[in-house]
């Protein structure tokens, strides 16, 4: 067991350096200036050199890359070049707003994986239609969603669901964005789950349990679901990498406080540290979804630890 | 089977020409042709599907911007097409050697970061030029196809005709491209899942403001400037968009249908 997880606490941690030492790569080693990106068509000498200074980007390289690490290590991600505020600070801020987005969609979305299990069990036609209609919707991408929704919003109802200004820990702005970030973890928890269990309940140790006439609420189920949690663990990180690139779309259109929408802002703005820090930020958030999923395997089903 | 894929094939060559060639008719100066004294006005026989915030034509930029989308997905299909192909073939050839090790690390690593972050972070950094995105996507989109292909290619090597092969004297090099052959199938389906994402991905990125640059159109930032000028008129978002739906459902709906018999039939 401490060697299966120390194994993939390793992998991903490999991961994570690999894409920090990727983006350092990135911004300093690679043929490209970004002062030039930046200034574009306004581009002089003078302007260059403050941003190049500003970047770090006239130190030599092994200096900038200790520095970079040795930043990293104490949670230091850099200053915004537009604001000037510090990156770390605005995260610790931001962070908890995307968060709690995300927990407000899974509400709207967990539902849905009792309603799969429910299809699995009861032979009804509703499901399929109701899995071919979730099928459809999730196919559209999120911020074709949101902006038809503001679209119909406008147009049919005259209402802006934009709020001009929202704070944090307005509530009731999360209400649509919420609803729409979940309509991709609905369809998905509910496939998974109607397919998982529809497979499982068919397979013969579950027969011989029924056959053997141990009650079905005790024992049946509980093992026919075990298999439901080791499919749910399966597709975690896939929700995970979702809700990461989804909540750009959602808080740029609703304008939200979260890190998605802080994101697309910097990156319009060619901040560059602060789109640097998200790739870094979701890359550690990803990969510890990752061994905390790998962690949860081997307790849902051993023979994980065998493979 | 096949002739289904073959037509649906033909079918989204025959559209992509299509929008090839009316985007040839309409010429660059069209697309970007400003009349502000013709702002806002809705669908006519002389602007099929109205005009914009500047009075451009939102007929002539759907089709540029469709155009647009198209051919960048298409490149970096291709590209990423051969690259996954080529590592994953390698990889799944020589399974635990150094090579095959390096193509798997560089799998885990592109897997360990969503696609879009690494977009928007790549297009900040490089300029939002069309080369930029299409190296961007296809520096992660060879990832799924070199998995399936050293999936397969690891299980095909064992196969007799490869030993037969081998013991008629055929070169490694003609085993390799005659294992690839059969690959055929599945790195179809991981393709057209592929591209789905990338239509989604491309299109998302122009909605963000990170795609394409004004005054250039894409359906992505035509459907943002539709939703923000909701007020003025419908038809500034709904024809883009209608355009963009139509590309993804197709092509989502197609991967569906030739996934499905080809994986009951393998497993």
């Amino acid at each position: 067991m401490l060697r299966y997880l120390m194994a993939h606490a390793a992998a991903a941690m490999l991961n994570v350096a690999v894409v920090v030492s990727l983006v350092f790569v990135l911004v300093n080693v690679l043929p490209s200036d970004p002062a030039r990106v930046r200034l574009g068509v306004r581009y002089n000498e003078r302007d260059a050199a403050v941003i190049r200074s500003q970047y770090g980007l006239d130190r030599p390289l092994t200096t900038q890359y200790l520095l970079y690490l040795g930043q990293l290590a104490r949670g230091e991600l850099g200053t915004s070049i537009t604001t000037g505020e510090p990156i770390g600070r605005a995260l610790r801020e931001r962070l908890p707003q995307s968060l709690v987005l995300i927990l407000f969609s899974l509400v709207w979305a967990v539902p849905w994986a009792f309603l799969g299990g429910l299809g699995a069990m009861r032979r009804s036609r509703l499901f399929g239609i109701v899995e071919a209609t979730l099928f459809s919707l999730s196919a559209v991408p999120v911020f074709v969603l949101g902006a038809v929704t503001v679209f119909v919003g406008i147009r049919v109802f005259g209402v802006s669901l934009v709020p001009r200004d929202s704070g944090p820990g307005a509530l009731q702005f999360l209400v649509v964005p919420s609803l729409l970030l979940a309509v991709y973890p609905a369809f998905v928890l509910f496939k998974v789950c109607r397919d998982t269990l529809a497979r499982v309940l068919g397979e013969p140790y579950i027969r011989a349990h029924r056959a053997l006439g141990l009650p079905e609420r005790t024992v049946v189920f509980p093992l026919a679901l075990r298999n439901v949690g080791l499919s749910l663990l399966s597709i975690t990180t896939n929700l995970a990498a979702y809700y990461l690139t989804s909540i750009y779309a959602v808080e740029f259109i609703f304008s939200l406080g979260g890190i998605g929408g802080w994101a697309v802002g910097a990156a319009q703005n060619y901040d560059v540290p602060v789109v640097l820090a998200t790739v870094v930020v979701t890359a550690v958030i990803y990969n510890a979804v990752g061994i905390a999923t790998s962690a949860l395997g081997p307790l849902i089903d051993p023979r994980v630890l065998r493979a | 089977m096949r002739n289904q894929v073959l037509r649906l094939l033909l079918a989204t060559a025959l559209v992509m020409a299509g929008v090839a060639g009316v985007r040839l008719i309409i010429g660059s100066a069209t697309v970007t042709r400003v009349a502000v004294e013709q702002r806002f006005s809705g669908p006519s026989t002389q602007h099929w599907f109205g005009t914009d915030e500047l009075g451009r034509d939102v007929f002539v930029r759907t089709v540029a911007g469709a155009a647009y989308s198209g051919s960048l997905v298409a490149l970096a299909l291709a590209a990423a097409a051969s690259i996954g192909l080529l590592a994953g073939g390698l990889a799944g050839l020589l399974d635990r050697r150094l090579l095959a090790r390096l193509v798997d690390l560089l799998v885990n690593v592109v897997w360990s970061l969503p696609g879009l972050v690494f977009f928007v972070a790549v297009t900040t950094y490089f300029g939002r030029g069309f080369w930029v995105i299409v190296a961007a996507m296809a520096a992660v989109s060879w990832v799924p196809i070199a998995r399936v292909v050293r999936l397969e290619m690891a299980r095909e090597k064992r196969a007799p005709y490869v030993t037969s092969l081998r013991a008629l004297g055929y070169g490694e090099r003609y085993v390799f491209s005659a294992i690839l052959a059969n690959a055929r199938a599945p790195v179809l389906i991981a393709s057209l899942s592929v591209a789905v994402d990338l239509v989604a991905a491309e299109s998302g990125l122009s909605f963000l403001g990170l795609g394409l640059q004004p005054p250039d159109p894409s359906l992505g930032s035509m459907i943002y400037t539709g939703m923000y000028y909701a007020a003025s008129g419908w038809w500034m978002t709904t024809f883009p968009l209608l355009a963009l739906l139509a590309a993804i459902l197709l092509l989502k709906a197609a991967s569906n249908r030739i996934s499905s018999p080809l994986r009951t039939s393998t497993e």
